[in-house]
């Protein structure tokens, strides 16, 4: 019976158009064994890009997230709430009447307001939130048991984020005293404890402090006074307490809304830049995908042969030898697509560790990252299919006859020739796609990802034309008896035309993307030049770490009497929810020499614009706010929720953002005082007297306050630079991503010419047998590698450039922030000086070893 | 001027094991004469190709040409390649992607001569080995044969006095073959080069002035009733 079945076993085995799994890894084992170094290299190359990818998609939507965890480890069971407009608050014993109200189950009073907490010599701006006792019953993170301590011991608990701050671990000796500044006070109080993740869940990762409602309200100074009250309908009874808790906010000048609107809020505050970091996120990520392919790209050259071997001589069928192929590539991209996922995590954790600091003012924000099971699965799937496409190119030899070429041609890489023709044709598609781009552009802004993905497509077909530019230009060159031998660089770029493109269009696509990316970026660190806000005074004094003025304070004595000192007026900043929009409130003396930045007026004449508001009565606008109020113009009127109930204002001018995402909106201080019904500023600003030096004047107000004080004082420059470390900041995922993009690229070309280089030993090993010396081939690899990054960079500095301007124009049209264009050549040349300086070192050390090839390499038998 | 190799020895340790690739080899190379040293795969052919080009160092024994030591390392090595030998491979490694008449001369670059010079004569030696009309050809536009050729030409282009040649025929027809030997043939009678040619051919072994077997690393008998080697 056996004798009968091996037989027809074996015409089975041999008819059979599919390899069986185990017999696809054994031939796959055997690559690894032989060609292992170049599947590694291929690997790391391919890991680059999809750690790009990974990295750039997991620190896109970590803010969010957190705060979503953030926001319902406050909350708890608390579906509704009642908040107070502006930073003094609300009577505090309003939460009694909201318990007795109908629908109603409980409610808990919360006095949240910034602070600043010093410790040994470090110092972390918080959130400080006080609590009442009610607040259990809501189910937060305060029912916990980590937590029973907080409405009896007298101290503060801190985050482990906090805590880490300040030198502060978790679960080290309690009761250390800190020093907590709020509202111009400063004070000594004993941590109870620091909480981590296990205790308090992603609240660990926020810089927040809590205490009791009672012990808060001392510290800030704001006897008997709540910022919010959460609210837990009763069962079944939700639209009754909402309409229950809205009686109330009418009734006392309050806000009611869903606990969800912090979220939409948050989400408000965060979309110009979650817009502008998903455009530019969108770019890397079709970078990444690009790296990705060109290091499966390199190694296409071995794997004609290896297919035309398996074709030819072991007499594998067209599809098998498909297989193959397809399941080895399979096998490399999942592998080194892992590999990537794991990297770009702890770029994305590294780079996720500290919230932006423009929106820690006005959310409470967790750090980290939150990596979701889509991004795992797009990174591993996207590096997996570009891999495979890459390694699918010499299927195309499956044709008949063209095997033999892989085999036999061994002259070059065959097949791989790119005509003079050809070139022309793929420069003109490239020229009709950029212009094609540009109309969709004007026509449909909306359309600027897709015009940038098509710039960087463009360039790839642009690429052949500019290699052979360069290329040109070096003939040229070594026409000069005189100028290096350039003949060994030149005729190994024209020989394998495919990887000299594959390498060069790595470095353009990387130029373009960081070139566009961080082009836009700063042309918004332009738009928000700080120096217009902060120069109507020579010093400002603020509560420590408001850097936008924000938290109010009572204003010390005696500074008017100070030496130098010649005006102190008054300026008042806050917040303010209008509809979705935490919108930020700027309220300049009408003694100060400007009441609206001049460069952020978009709409209305800016000195109309400016004694308007001196007048009292009228406000400036964002663009967006005045669309969403029914595009309101210049001469309009719009009505704002204040503590004194609803008023309306004339709008004067229409403006930019300010800077601040959901908007802004300037008015008087005295109109803010009055509205507001508060007199305490947010900043102070003091005009020094002529020839007194402002930083001696800010230096004898800080001895004057004393130590125990909660103020900071900063001269105008100091006040300038620190607003602008604050937009870095809120744009440091451009630069990280701009950054990171370069790095990337720079690793994934160096990969390659290590790549290269090794697969060009037999032949740098005849040259060395010829006489050539190791510093003569040294110097030959080097200029190979010059030269890519050379037409790569050309490429790369030209679409960026274009890149640049459609990624700024788009930020300014959808986003509202000022960005206007600025180009410099000094913006240009450190991306080029990056990433060429990494990938020309990198290749330096195995360009040096290779130089000098042992003579067994051309003499070995192939 | 004549190449001496003095009891020469080439050990190598392969999974434990000794393997003796050449072994107590002495022979020499006279100007004019073309020698095949003639074995089959695995006798240490190459491993003596390379100990004779200065690119190997023997465990024991010595390399001398013109009554010096052959230098192994560093720019006297280089320069010893440069100015004495020519190497011609069974791959020839030619430069891709640039016409020949730019390449031919590179060995001369690598000596400091003018590139306009060392141009000029590569293009001369390309037309002494029949290439003349292949001048604006790519490597890849060319048979295996004209590629070989290429490589002899551009060895030649230095005047080297010692040419090693490593299987050059290895991969061509037996038409072709037999330029490629006549080429060999013309540089040592006519030109009275010493060539040293390493093959497993027979009939390329034929045409040597003497043939050297090679076997196990030992250089066993001048040989001239020869058998197709393995």
């Amino acid at each position: 019976m056996s004798d009968e079945s091996l037989p027809r076993k074996i015409e089975r085995a041999e008819r059979s158009v599919w390899i069986r799994p185990a017999t696809l890894l054994t031939l796959y084992a055997g690559r690894l064994r032989r060609q292992w170094l170049q599947e590694l290299l291929a690997a790391a190359g391919i890991a680059t890009g999809v750690m790009l990818v990974f990295g750039v998609l997991a620190a896109n939507t970590s803010i969010k997230t957190s705060a979503r965890e953030v926001a319902t480890g406050i909350a708890g069971r608390a579906q509704l709430q009642l908040r107070g407009i502006g930073a003094e608050g609300f009577d505090a014993r309003i939460v009694s009447r909201v318990r007795a109200a109908p629908g109603v189950q409980a409610a808990a009073a919360v006095l949240q307001t910034h602070a600043t907490l010093r410790y040994g010599g470090r110092q972390v701006g918080i959130d400080l939130v006080g609590l009442d006792d009610a607040y259990t019953r809501l189910g937060g993170v305060t029912s916990r048991p980590a937590m029973f301590g907080l409405f009896r011991l007298p101290g503060i608990y801190l985050s482990a984020n906090a805590g880490d701050a300040l030198g502060i671990r978790v679960g080290e000796a309690p009761s250390r005293p800190v020093t907590v500044a709020v509202r111009g006070r400063a004070r000594q109080i004993p941590v109870i404890g620091v909480l981590g993740r296990s205790e308090i869940g992603a609240l660990a990762s926020t810089l927040i402090s809590s205490t009791s409602l009672l012990r808060a309200q001392r510290l800030s100074g704001l006897p008997g006074r709540a910022t919010r009250i959460l609210v837990v309908a009763s069962p079944g009874q939700d639209d009754r307490a909402h309409e229950s808790i809205e009686q109330i906010a009418r009734a006392e000048g309050l806000q009611a809304s869903t606990v969800d609107d912090e979220l939409r809020a948050l989400a408000v505050a965060t979309a110009p830049n979650d817009q502008s970091t998903t455009l530019f996120a969108a770019i890397a990520a079709i970078v990444g995908l690009l790296l990705t392919g060109m290091a499966m790209l390199l190694t296409v050259p071995e794997r004609r042969r290896e297919l035309a071997r398996m074709r030819i001589v072991a007499g594998f069928t067209a599809r098998q030898a498909a297989q193959v192929l397809l399941s080895q590539a399979l096998l490399l991209g999942l592998f080194a697509s892992g590999v990537g996922v794991i990297a770009g995590y702890l770029i994305a954790r590294s780079s996720a560790q500290a919230p932006p600091g423009y929106l820690a003012f006005a959310f409470p924000l967790g750090s980290g990252v939150d990596v979701q099971a889509w991004m795992v699965v797009a990174a591993i799937v996207g590096g997996t299919v570009c891999t495979c496409i890459a390694a699918a190119t010499p299927l195309a030899d499956l044709q008949a006859g063209r095997a033999l070429n892989a085999i036999f041609g061994t002259a070059s890489h065959p097949g791989q020739s790119i005509s003079t023709a050809v070139r022309w044709r793929l420069a003109l598609a490239a020229a009709l796609l950029v212009l094609a781009a540009s109309a969709m552009v004007a026509l449909w802004p909306a359309t600027t990802l897709l015009a940038v993905g098509a710039l960087i497509f463009a360039t790839l077909l642009a690429m052949p034309a500019i290699v052979a530019g360069v290329l040109a230009v070096a003939d040229q060159l070594e026409r000069v008896d005189r100028a290096p031998p350039l003949v060994i660089p030149v005729g190994a770029l024209r020989a394998a035309p495919v990887r000299s493109l594959a390498l060069a269009a790595t470095c353009a696509v990387a130029v373009t993307g960081a070139l566009t990316i961080g082009g836009a970026r700063d042309d918004l660190l332009h738009g928000l030049d700080q120096s217009e806000y902060y120069g109507t005074a020579d010093i400002w004094v603020s509560q420590q770490d408001d850097a936008l003025g924000l938290e109010p304070f009572r204003p010390p004595a005696g500074i008017e009497a100070i030496p130098g000192v010649a005006a102190v007026r008054r300026y008042t900043g806050g917040l303010l929810d209008i509809g979705d929009r935490r919108a930020w409130v700027v309220a300049h003396p009408v003694e100060d020499s400007m009441m609206v930045p001049p460069s952020q007026v978009q709409e209305g004449n800016y000195a109309t614009a400016n004694a308007r508001l001196r007048t009292g009565g009228w406000v400036t606008v964002s663009d967006r706010i005045a669309e969403e109020q029914g595009g309101i113009a210049p001469g309009g009127t719009i009505t704002l929720p204040t503590p004194t109930g609803r008023h309306t204002y004339r709008v004067a001018a229409i403006t930019t953002n300010l800077g601040w995402g959901p908007g802004a909106v300037a008015m008087s201080a005295a109109d803010y005082a009055r509205d507001w019904a508060s007199d305490a500023p947010t900043a102070l600003e003091v005009d020094v007297r002529p020839g007194a030096a402002p930083a001696r004047v800010a230096n004898e107000i800080r001895t004057g306050l004393g130590p125990a004080t909660g103020l900071e004082v900063k001269t105008t420059p100091q006040a300038i630079a620190d607003a602008a470390g604050i937009v870095s900041d809120g744009l440091a995922r451009l630069r990280q991503i701009s950054t990171l993009l370069l790095i990337a690229a720079a690793a994934a070309i160096a990969v390659a010419m290590i790549a290269t280089i090794r697969d060009r030993r037999p032949q740098l090993a005849a040259y060395a047998i010829e006489g050539w010396s190791r510093a003569a081939l040294w110097r030959a690899l080097m200029a190979e590698t010059a030269m890519i990054l050379l037409a790569g960079c050309f490429a790369g500095v030209a679409a960026g450039t274009y890149g640049h301007y459609l990624g700024g124009r788009w930020l300014e049209r959808t986003t509202s922030f000022p960005a206007p264009w600025s180009w410099s050549p000094g913006a240009v040349l450190p991306v080029c000086a990056l990433l060429a300086g990494v990938a020309l070192l990198v290749t330096a050390v195995p360009g040096w070893f290779a130089a000098q090839p042992s003579g067994c390499l051309a003499i070995e038998r192939r | 001027m004549t190449l001496r190799l003095e009891h020469v020895s080439r050990h190598f340790t392969v999974g434990g094991e000794t393997v003796r690739a050449v072994d107590d080899v002495s022979l020499q190379i006279e100007r004019g004469e073309l020698i095949a040293l003639y074995g089959p795969s695995g006798s240490g052919k190459s491993t003596l190709l390379l100990i004779a080009a200065g690119l190997d160092v023997p465990d024991r024994g010595s390399v001398i040409w013109d009554g010096e030591p052959v230098p192994l390392r560093g720019r006297a090595a280089d320069r010893w390649r440069r100015e004495t030998l020519g190497v011609v491979l069974q791959q020839p490694q030619l430069v891709e992607g640039v016409p020949l008449h730019r390449s031919a001369g590179l060995r001369l670059e690598a000596r400091g001569v003018r590139r306009s010079k060392a141009r000029l004569d590569g293009v001369r030696a390309l037309r002494d080995v029949g290439l003349g009309n292949r001048l604006d050809h790519r490597p890849d536009q060319l048979s295996i044969g004209q590629r070989q050729r290429a490589a002899i030409a551009r060895a030649l282009t230095t005047d080297p006095e010692l040419i090693l040649a490593d299987e050059p025929t290895g991969n061509l027809d037996s038409h072709t073959s037999g330029e490629i030997v006549d080429l060999l043939d013309r540089l040592a009678h006519e030109r009275g080069r010493a060539v040293l040619i390493v093959t497993h051919d027979p009939q390329l072994a034929h045409r040597a002035d003497r043939v050297l077997r090679l076997d196990d690393g030992r250089l066993a008998e001048l040989d001239t009733d020869l058998t197709p080697a393995p």
